[in-house]
């Protein structure tokens, strides 16, 4: 190594050792892989932190992993062993079978840090060796083999831990009752039941009994609420929200229990539900919406806020009902907007049964409001009431508001239109087709349109606004007739391919010759959005001219226009595709070689599902993911191989389960021959 | 009136599949980076648009994202609606009395000869944190006559306009006691208004964290405030990121982090600050 180098690693300056160590990033070879060792256990953590990073990218695996491992054995040196550890759990299965080695010669302290190691990489070929490590001499060896077991899960692992919640030794029992609960794996209540009386392992237990649906489970829990011990009656609330959000064992139970919790309770749930961790807002949100008592709303209301849990919070609402309305009402008022906004679509469900007056006159005032967000949800809410007594609010909302509220007011306008079109249409009719929500207007319209109401349609095609163009195409071709047929061609030439674009998809829709002629011509134009949307309208009218075209657009460059093309030739049951779909699982866009696969399985030719293997090694998730799923559907028995061989070295996991799902698929009995 | 049922069709639903996709297509734009665990979120946050670009579901919309000449500026309109997180007045408040307590009269010691203060509130959302510093910095009685600048930046541009406002509704003060809340605020019809006092140092920039050159129109700061941001980022934006909060600090200068982060995973030049109250991270001495 070069003098200078050596001097840097030498340094009293930290950041001088450190940067040393980032500079060998890439380029170490073996003779600094002493260096690279001994600054995993260097005084400041900036150094042993850097040294972990380039340590664990080392090329060379056969030079660093006994060098990590025998660090393993340096007790007077606890930085570098915990870096140790942690470089070898970066490396991953690689350093497993060295590991396993090593155990046995391996001292207790050792074997301690080797056995985290394993637990950290958390490969399942470390089971065995970890579960023989459980009846270790050497208590912190056993307790870390329960905590590393946790982390590895699986079948064997999960029956070794519950093995040991019998044995007298407490610590073990908690560092197998953390593991058992890392995995979620079920615990009987008869086992788990008696530990949450000791001290111990309460918190532990608790969280156990989260997974035993039971009454005697929500019994104990509920109980647990009231513990003088904050970090224990948490514990008991998350595994009580578990346990009623996943099985409806012991319901009973849990609404009697929850229905009768003190105020201080429902304080301990209402500070969980506002600053605890996710999970544990869930869980308070159900035991709150559960226990429906009137001073858990204000928190409930509160985490209405958080997208994250905003469907917990709708679930309790609509389950506490019609009583919970006027507290509600109150409550918006004194609520962030966001809140108020997912709350707000709630109030037509919560007012079931109940006089809708008051809640129309809440939205009336919503609707004129400038925040966007508000206004949007009372549009929504009107929508759902199909409150016929709001289409002028809704009206103006939509040419005053902002963007979401021109779209929910539109959405409400055409949801009353369904129950009272004739309300609607006197609302829309004569209404200008120009300046703010004009699109909308026009959106409405068509939906409560008259044939006269074409030539209104074929005014707005002159509209300065390009979205107005766009809305009057689509109310053209679905008012249909002489209108549709002479004027929407004409907008293929419209200056924006936006506008072009619809006026395809629109021809598509109403078809016939002329239709087609324009379409066919459409394929070649300018914009690839226009090709593309021009070759699925040819799909749409089942235009059987199109095919060769469409064959030639396969090769498109352009993926848009590649991937629509083998859309429609599938939609037009082209028969001769076989070999151009093979070429195009060459192509550079995923999306296109993802829809090729499809349509080499639709067709079900013999050597289909050896095309469609090919792609398990396609460089993107998303096309190998289809492959598999693909080779699930087909069930030819010689996909097998070829998946079983990539699920050996999947790290995606979608992919994996997409794998795994169609191994299942495939095994005897689900098979097809031939 | 009696069928509440929603009307319409059923809300869409975003798939594990599209919603790693349009995850990916958004981590590549910006380096903000959403787990499995944030489809829910992603869903709800995007289902808006899907009606705003007229698309009928999220695979679609995945499409719209991936082909259309419009793509970038929705991958923006999308970036926006997934950042825009709500936030209050005197948030993790003892960091607050760290600032306050600690790192100000440092500060201000360093700096009494050019008598000038730059703080960064990196990721600023909506603005509560800049004006909260503010707030602190005016308290505190410090620095009086200076020339003092609180800088939020944001990618998100709606809430630097929101920020800019400076008006706020009652759930911005879940945090604030009554005193403060007189002091520094009045009461208007469409919510509390900051006080002009507060906003003469509070200043705003539409600037992406990860943008190298622009970002430098920061200039050189006293204290970064980076709380909850790196949080979202994956290893290489946050990487970027922290080169670039490096880039800005003065030597001496102080970051501090959201109370669940911290730099122990990172590959990092900023030494540790034991505070009273606090960890914090501080550009050493040496540095330049």
């Amino acid at each position: 190594m070069d003098p200078t180098v050596r001097a840097q690693f030498a340094s009293p300056d930290p950041e001088v050792r450190r940067s040393a160590i980032a500079d060998l990033q890439g380029r170490a070879d073996g003779s600094s892989v002493a260096f690279l060792v001994a600054a995993l256990g260097d005084a400041d953590w900036r150094v042993r932190k850097e040294a972990i990073r380039v340590t664990a990218s080392f090329a060379d695996r056969a030079a660093v992993i006994p060098a990590l491992v025998a660090a393993l054995g340096t007790p007077e040196n606890v930085g570098l062993r915990n870096a140790a550890v942690e470089a070898l759990t970066i490396v991953g299965t690689p350093a497993v079978a060295p590991l396993l080695g090593a155990l046995p010669a391996m001292g207790a302290d050792t074997r301690r840090f080797a056995i985290e190691a394993l637990g950290e990489i958390g490969d399942p070929a470390a089971t065995s060796a970890l579960v023989e490590a459980l009846a270790d001499q050497e208590p912190n060896v056993r307790y870390a083999a329960g905590e590393a077991l946790g982390r590895i899960g699986g079948e064997a692992a999960a029956q070794a831990l519950l093995s040991v919640l019998t044995v007298s030794d407490d610590l073990l029992r908690l560092a197998a009752l953390d593991g058992l609960n890392r995995m979620g794996a079920p615990v009987p209540i008869s086992v788990v039941a008696p530990l949450a009386e000791r001290k111990a392992l309460r918190g532990a237990a608790l969280t156990a009994l989260g997974r035993c649906p039971s009454g005697e489970a929500v019994s104990i829990l509920s109980s647990a609420l009231k513990d003088r011990s904050p970090s224990t009656a948490r514990a008991a609330a998350t595994a009580l929200g578990r346990l009623i959000g996943s099985s409806d064992d012991g319901a009973g139970e849990a609404t009697s229990r929850l229905r009768a919790l003190s105020s201080d309770e429902v304080s301990l749930l209402s500070d969980l539900a506002r600053s605890g961790t996710e999970e544990e807002r869930i869980a308070a949100v159900r035991l709150l919406g559960a226990a429906q008592h009137p001073e858990g709303l204000a928190a409930l209301v509160e985490a209405a806020g958080d997208d994250s849990i905003v469907r917990e919070v709708e679930r309790a609402l609509l389950v506490w009902g019609p009583a919970v309305l006027d507290a509600l009402l109150v409550l918006l008022d004194r609520t962030s907007s966001r809140a108020a906004a997912s709350l707000i679509p709630l109030l037509p469900a919560l007012a079931t049964g109940r006089d809708p007056t008051p809640i129309q006159r809440r939205l009336r005032t919503l609707l004129s409001t400038d925040e966007d967000g508000l206004a949007a949800a009372a549009a929504d809410a009107v929508g759902r009431l199909q409150a016929t007594g709001e289409i002028d609010g809704l009206m103006t909302a939509l040419r005053r508001g902002g963007p979401r509220t021109i779209r929910a007011s539109c959405r409400a306008l055409l949801a009353i239109a369904t129950r009272d079109r004739a309300a609607v249409r006197r609302a829309v009719a004569g209404t200008p087709l120009e300046g703010r929500g004009a699109e909308a207007v026009c959106e409405v319209l068509a939906a409560v349109a008259v044939p006269e109401d074409g030539a209104t349609f074929r005014a707005a095609l002159a509209s300065e606004d390009a979205r107005v163009r766009r809305a009057a195409i689509d109310a053209l071709a679905t008012l249909g007739g002489p209108d549709a047929a002479e004027a929407i061609p004409f907008a293929l030439a419209d200056e924006a391919p936006e506008v072009q674009a619809t006026a395809a998809r629109a021809l598509g829709r109403i078809g016939g010759p002329r239709a087609s002629d324009a379409l066919l011509a459409a394929l070649s134009a300018t914009d690839a959005r226009v090709r593309a949307a021009a070759a699925r309208a040819l799909a749409d009218a089942k235009e059987p001219r199109a095919v060769p075209l469409l064959r030639e657009r396969v090769r498109s460059e352009d993926g848009l226009v590649a991937l629509a093309a083998l859309e429609a030739l599938a939609v037009l049951g082209d028969a001769s595709l076989g070999s151009l779909l093979v070429e195009a699982l060459g192509h550079a866009d995923a999306e296109v070689v993802k829809q090729a696969l499809r349509s080499i399985g639709a067709l079900r030719e013999p050597r289909a599902a050896t095309r469609i293997a090919l792609c398990l090694d396609h460089p993107s998730w998303d096309v190998r993911s289809t492959a598999a799923t693909l080779l699930g559907a087909l069930r030819d028995p010689e996909s097998q191989a070829a998946l079983t061989a990539r699920l050996a070295t999947e790290e995606d996991s979608l992919v994996t389960s997409a794998i795994a799902e169609a191994l299942g698929r495939l095994e005897p009995g689900n098979q097809r021959h031939g | 009136m009696d069928d509440r049922r929603p009307a319409g069709p059923p809300d869409p639903e975003l798939d594990l599949e599209h919603f790693r996709l349009i995850r990916d297509l958004i981590r590549a734009f910006c380096g903000i980076h959403f787990g499995d665990d944030a489809r829910y979120l992603v869903e709800r946050r995007l289902r808006d648009r899907l009606d705003v670009v007229g698309v009928p579901d999220f695979a679609e919309y995945y499409r719209f994202l991936r082909y259309d000449t419009a793509a970038r500026s929705e991958v923006e309109e999308a970036v926006e609606a997934l950042t825009t997180n709500e936030t209050y007045f005197f948030r993790e408040e003892y960091q607050l009395r760290a600032f306050r307590d600690e790192i100000l009269p440092e500060v201000e010691r360093r700096n009494r000869e050019r008598k000038k203060l730059v703080v960064w509130s990196a990721g600023c959302s909506t603005g509560e944190e800049v004006y909260t510093i503010a707030m602190m910095l005016l308290e505190s009685g410090r620095c009086e006559g200076w020339d003092v600048r609180v800088f939020g930046n944001d990618i998100n541009r709606r809430v630097i306009a929101q920020a800019r406002r400076g008006v706020y509704g009652r759930s911005a003060f879940r945090a604030t006691s009554s005193e403060r809340r007189a002091r520094f605020f009045r009461e208007e019809d469409d919510g509390l208004h900051v006080t002009d006092r507060v906003r003469g140092l509070a200043h705003f920039g539409h600037l992406n964290l990860l943008d190298e050159d622009r970002i430098a129109l920061v200039g050189r700061v006293d204290v970064v405030f980076c709380r909850n941001v790196l949080i979202y980022f994956d290893a290489a934006a946050r990487s970027k990121a922290l080169h670039t909060l490096w880039d800005r600090l003065v030597p001496g200068g102080w970051l501090l982090l959201g109370h669940a982060e911290s730099l122990i995973n990172s590959s990092t030049s900023f030494e540790i600050a034991r505070l009273r109250e606090d960890l914090v991270y501080r550009k050493p001495e040496t540095a330049r």
